[in-house]
């Protein structure tokens, strides 16, 4: 192991984040656009600390002292994410005040002074839509110190009567709305919190209010089963902690205004560390950002037209046209209604006998969704395959379920223990020459709404083979058989990562026989140490490989008798780059892969997850085109120079090259 | 053959197979291929019937190959059949109701010597040349969980034909009480006897050139060895009968790679495969990468033959016959005569090939019952008739030729009557036209001295005359005309003739 090194995923998952910070002061980025990155930041920060710190979290009180393969005992990363994350969100906040400036340059006001004409309308908001909600509880012997949920907005209240200091919460209701837009001539955006402070004298009548400050709360989510940990780690943490207490507190994020007798008194009542806690600014949880920014739609990318490639039209001559050739589809820049219309003509096609899916996370309101219920009203089979476990969906998910099952549907939760990440879709045709399997893989999920936000690849292809495949596949996830062949496609659990493996020695075999040897991984993460380790043999056989990874990397690029023919990159644009693409150049042969897998020990044990191999020439033309694009971008990627990652700008006379950009203007398919 | 799609589920002893194969001018595409493992066989071998919790897991599996079915829109064109994990359960019928209650499924239980002639068809249509091996000597065994079925043929003759209770699982649970160091001893003593089973019904040595093995035990071996060739050597079986026959399935598991319930039975299985190495004297098994399923799937939608399946059965019941010392020429002209009056008679009995063969069969084996004693001889042949196994011959022919062989002759009992009365009414309407054939067919050499040199089959409307050229005076063959004809017109409703002329004297 110490031929090799590791980047640990914390550290490296907090540096991702920074660069979508980083997004928000980036000039060449919209307004409005700006105050979406701050949100995501947020957001993203959130889940980190719910699932990820909170599990580190369960280490430390499991006593579980050695070292990760980065060298970091849990409590020294806990310090050093502490560190990270604090330094970035006093970052954020700066960069949040710029921005509001900018803001109120436009006539959107973010935090305004409320008087005057505003005043009349805020306090009208507050009596008709808020006071009704809010339910304060002034802490006596007889009203204790109240559950506060994860993520809730609390204020905390000083207040005085008779001489005696008395303290009150208000935990702000889950459904009432966080901002309210007041378009007067100018657009003031005022939160539920700034105007519930602002009229607390009438919430406490007969109490002097003396102050009030921001509170809010991130507890371990109840989700710290994590997959990817050492099994012998979860059993520790199981055995030790036979009562552990889901929903512990593992940050406390708190009004920068707040006076030390407070921060003691709650830490006295909900029990927290120091270092756990983020004074910040008001407002705090700047998630509400997402509703602020459509505001204005100058302020905002210029919309942008996707397009249906290959004149596709899901009429009834489709099926005929899909037989022609392979189709690939590279979202958002193609249009995937046509994808959502294609599902809703199988539904409504005679010939069709059959449709398969799986479902991991779609939109409200999806059409795929009632398509595939019309089909099973119809009385096509139809089968769907949903994933329960999708993080933070599982409500959303169950909806689905029922409703499919209502309607005829096959549904299907797939294999215990597993995860089903694979997107696939089958439909299954009675031609007059036989059945006919259209097989649909995807690197995305079947969603409607995160299709025009992630960047993502469609395969559709009559092959024969593909469709033998993509039927093994769903009969794996629907329990019909327990063994399959696998010649095109390779599947996680069983086979996923071995495939890699062995490509990356064929390239390693060459490279030491002194031939041309060379790979390209685009993918969101790479934290598999077994994988790593096998890129470093890559590298130090001479195998020139050149990594694009949007989030985690666990491994450092460019070291001298390590890593010193890799090169990475992230690049983190206005949509989220989401495809796995993976090519080797495989003594020649070139061989091209889109994937579902992230490279990490979860993807590759827990999850059902594929890897497809592309033969068709055109479409691994335009598969190229997109690496040598993502590799060519020099203005919204950041390159890892040995462990830390700094932003490439064109060098003078350079041009610029913008991927995302370049692609929204590119019309390929046309 | 049959065009479009078809689809076959196996029930085996410790998995359940489906396959889905479309079917176009005799090409096959298989378009489903599903395994889903249940060991019905191991609460069947042990305990001889299939737990409650069993039932209900193969009925899980079942509903889901049902979807299959709906998926594809196979209504009718499906089999379902179930081997000896099923087949040796007492409460098999129950089984078979509660799956048809809860799926709609229909499960066949599928004979032993049907499943080994599916499997042997399979094999003869996947190994190029293998009619060769069927006049060179070939022992074709397919080793499953429940039952080693063993077929050995040589001049296109069946020789031997059994399933045998020697399956790997079978062993496996008959030895596990043995530690595990010296179980693989116990393996060897019992696999030993099956041989002298084998010996016996052999009768004497026969010189075998070839073995040819199938089952699943194949897939194992496979996946161990991943041979480029369609054979295992000695040699390789024998190095991993060394290093695995006392090791623990656990351990057998890790070090090869191979399911839990293969490693389970991998010892009793490669003892068996040595075992029958050593008995054909051969350093080469030879075997069809086909599936059972898949083989199965071709059977029943008629896209594989047999081809010369008629002359083995015909040169396999003149081996029965001259091991029972039979009157062969005797037996060689019924037979003529009878194929001769039954294709004569076409329009009359408008029965087909397969009833034609029965009946040639049952004019071979007719008078074998001599053996035993002549007063009673029918009855000796019905039951010799009625063991008699060929794979190829399902149990509803082989009563058919039995019922030939008891009622060739005149004045059969009350007994008779009542056992052919079991059978439904089609089948005794065949057995009866069949007889009425046979009868005077025999009759025609009721000396057994072949004095009828030619026979024509004269049909007008009113009667048939069966016109006899004979070498001289056939007395005896005139008195057993009159004496058997009778059922001829019963059967037929018409009157049959005898009208013989003496061609030299």
């Amino acid at each position: 192991m110490s031929d090799y090194k590791f980047i640990n995923r914390e550290i490296s998952w907090l540096q991702f984040n920074e660069r979508v910070l980083r997004e928000a002061e980036d000039s060449s980025v919209p307004l409005l656009e700006k105050l979406k990155f701050l949100a995501i930041f947020s957001s993203n920060l959130d889940e980190f600390f719910m699932i990820r710190v909170a599990g580190i979290y369960d280490q430390i009180d499991a006593k579980y002292s050695i070292k990760d393969a980065s060298g970091h005992t849990p409590k020294e990363l806990l310090g050093k994410i502490s560190e990270t994350a604090h330094r970035l969100v006093k970052d954020q906040q700066k960069i949040f005040r710029k921005t509001i400036k900018e803001c109120a340059k436009h006539h959107i006001v973010i935090q305004p002074e409320i008087d005057g004409e505003l005043s009349d309308i805020v306090d009208s908001i507050f009596n008709d839509e808020i006071q009704p909600l809010i339910s304060p509880v002034t802490l006596s012997a007889a009203n204790p110190f109240p559950f506060i949920y994860n993520l809730r907005q609390c204020i905390f209240v000083k207040l005085e009567k008779g001489g005696e200091t008395h303290y009150s919460i208000i935990i702000i209701p889950e459904n009432l709305q966080r901002v309210f837009k007041i378009r007067l001539h100018r657009t003031y955006c005022v939160t539920s919190e700034e105007i519930i402070a602002r009229s607390l004298p009438q919430v406490y009548p007969g109490y002097t209010v003396v102050d009030s400050y921001m509170l809010r709360l991130t507890r371990n989510a109840d989700l710290t089963v994590e997959e990817d940990e050492a099994q012998d780690l979860l059993k520790l943490i199981e055995k030790k902690l036979p009562s552990r207490k889901k929903g512990n507190v593992v940050r406390v994020e708190l009004d920068k205004t707040a006076p030390d007798e407070v921060l003691k008194f709650l830490q006295a009542h909900i029990g927290f560390d120091n270092e756990d806690v983020y004074i910040v600014d008001k407002p705090l949880d700047l998630t509400f950002l997402f509703s602020v920014a459509d505001s204005n739609p100058e302020l905002l990318y210029p919309e942008h037209k996707p397009f249906v490639p290959y004149g596709l039209t899901a009429d009834e001559n489709i099926f005929d046209k899909l037989k022609e050739r392979d189709y690939v589809f590279y979202r958002p820049y193609h249009d995937f209604g046509f994808n959502s219309a294609l599902i809703r003509r199988a539904a409504q096609d005679d010939s069709v006998l059959a449709i398969k899916m799986t479902l991991y996370r779609a939109n409200r309101g999806s059409s795929i969704v009632e398509s595939l219920a019309e089909a099973a009203r119809r009385g096509k089979q139809v089968c769907v395959v949903i994933e329960l476990k999708a993080r933070f969906d599982e409500e959303r998910n169950v909806g689905w379920a029922k409703k499919l099952e209502d309607a005829g549907c096959i549904v299907t939760y797939g294999i215990t223990g597993l995860k089903i990440h694979s997107k696939n879709l089958l439909i299954i045709r009675k031609e007059p020459q036989g059945i006919v399997r259209y097989s649909y893989l995807s690197t995305g999920n079947f969603n409607e709404a995160t299709a025009k936000i992630y960047t993502d690849i469609d395969y559709i292809t009559a092959d024969e083979k593909v469709g033998q495949e993509c039927s093994n596949l769903f009969n794996l996830l629907m329990g019909y058989t327990d063994y399959a062949d696998w010649h095109r496609i390779s599947v996680a659990p069983t086979g996923l990562k071995s495939k890699l493996l062995s490509l990356i020695d064929y390239e390693i075999e060459n490279a030491l026989a002194g031939k041309k040897a060379e790979m390209i991984v685009k993918i969101n993460s790479l934290i598999d140490k077994e994988l790593i380790m096998k890129l470093h043999d890559a590298s130090r056989a001479g195998v020139k490989i050149e990594m694009i990874i949007r989030g985690i990397c666990g491994m450092t690029a460019g070291v001298k008798g390590l890593t010193e023919n890799i090169s990475i990159r992230s690049i983190i644009g206005r949509f989220l780059e989401h495809p796995r693409i993976i090519y080797f150049y495989h003594g020649g042969k070139k061989r091209l892969f889109i994937s579902t897998a992230d490279w990490m020990e979860r993807n590759m044990h827990s999850r059902v997850e594929q890897l497809f191999e592309i033969t068709d020439s055109n479409a691994k033309d335009f598969m190229m085109t997109i690496l040598s694009s993502n590799l060519k971008d020099n203005t919204k990627a950041w390159v890892l120079e040995g462990e830390i990652y700094r932003k490439l700008k064109p060098e003078a006379g350079e041009a610029h090259h913008n991927t995302q950009e370049f692609f929204i203007g590119k019309q390929i398919g046309h | 053959m049959k065009n479009g799609l078809f689809a076959t589920i196996n029930i085996g002893a410790s998995a359940f197979r489906m396959q889905i194969s479309e079917f176009n001018d005799g090409h096959e595409r298989i378009m489903e291929t599903l395994v889903k493992p249940l060991g019905l066989g191991k609460d069947t071998f042990t305990k001889g019937y299939i737990t409650l919790d069993s039932v209900y897991k193969a009925t899980n599996i079942l509903q889901m190959f049902r979807h299959k079915l709906d998926e594809y829109g196979i209504k009718k064109n499906y089999k379902c059949v179930c081997t000896s994990g099923v087949r040796e359960a007492r409460n098999r019928y129950f089984l078979i109701d509660h799956v048809m209650n809860k799926t709609g499924l229909k499960l066949e239980i599928i004979d032993p010597s049907d499943e080994i002639y599916i499997k042997y068809i399979g094999v003869k249509n996947d190994i190029k040349g293998f009619e060769s091996y069927e006049k060179k000597g070939v022992l074709f065994a397919n080793i499953s969980s429940g039952n080693v079925s063993i077929n050995i043929l040589k001049d296109d003759t069946s020789i031997f034909s059994g399933s045998l209770p020697y399956g790997s699982l079978r062993l496996r649970q008959l030895f596990k009480g043995i530690p595990i160091h010296s179980r693989y001893k116990a393996y060897n003593q019992y696999v030993e006897t099956m041989f002298n089973t084998i010996n016996s019904s052999l009768g004497g040595a026969s010189k075998i050139k070839y073995l040819v093995c199938s089952g699943s035990s194949v897939n194992t071996l496979q996946f161990i060895f991943n041979p480029k060739v369609n054979y295992f050597h000695r040699t390789e079986l024998e190095e991993l009968y060394e290093r695995v026959k006392d090791k623990t399935s656990q351990e057998n598991m890790t070090a090869l790679g191979i399911r839990i319930s293969e490693a389970k039975v991998l010892v009793p299985m490669l003892e068996t495969y040595l075992r029958l190495m050593q008995f054909v004297g051969t350093d080469k098994v030879q075997f069809s990468r086909k599936s059972f399923p898949n083989v199965l799937t071709r059977y029943y939608s008629n896209n594989i033959r047999d081809n010369g399946f008629r002359n083995r059965l015909r040169n396999t019941l003149y081996y029965l016959g001259r091991r029972y010392n039979f009157d062969e020429p005797h037996s060689k002209v019924v037979t003529d005569y009878s194929v001769q009056i039954f294709d004569a008679l076409g329009d009359l009995h408008n029965l087909g090939m397969n009833e034609r063969m029965l009946l040639e069969a049952a004019a071979i084996l007719h008078d074998i019952g001599y053996y035993i004693d002549a007063r009673m001889h029918h009855e000796h042949s019905y039951y010799i008739a009625k063991a008699f196994d060929m794979p190829g011959l399902d149990q509803e022919q082989i009563k058919i030729i039995a019922f030939l062989v008891l009622m060739h002759r005149v004045g059969t009992d009350e007994s008779t009557e009542t056992r052919l009365s079991y059978l439904n009414m089609e089948t005794q309407l065949t057995i009866r036209k069949l007889v009425s054939i046979l009868r005077i067919a025999d009759a025609l050499d009721t000396s057994h001295m072949q004095l009828v040199e030619t026979v024509d089959v004269d049909v007008q409307s009113s009667k048939i005359i069966i016109k006899a050229r004979t070498r001289k005076h056939a007395y005896l063959e005139k008195l057993g005309f009159d004496q058997k004809k009778d059922m001829f017109l019963e059967t037929f409703g018409i009157p049959v003739e005898l009208e013989m002329k003496v061609l030299y004297e």
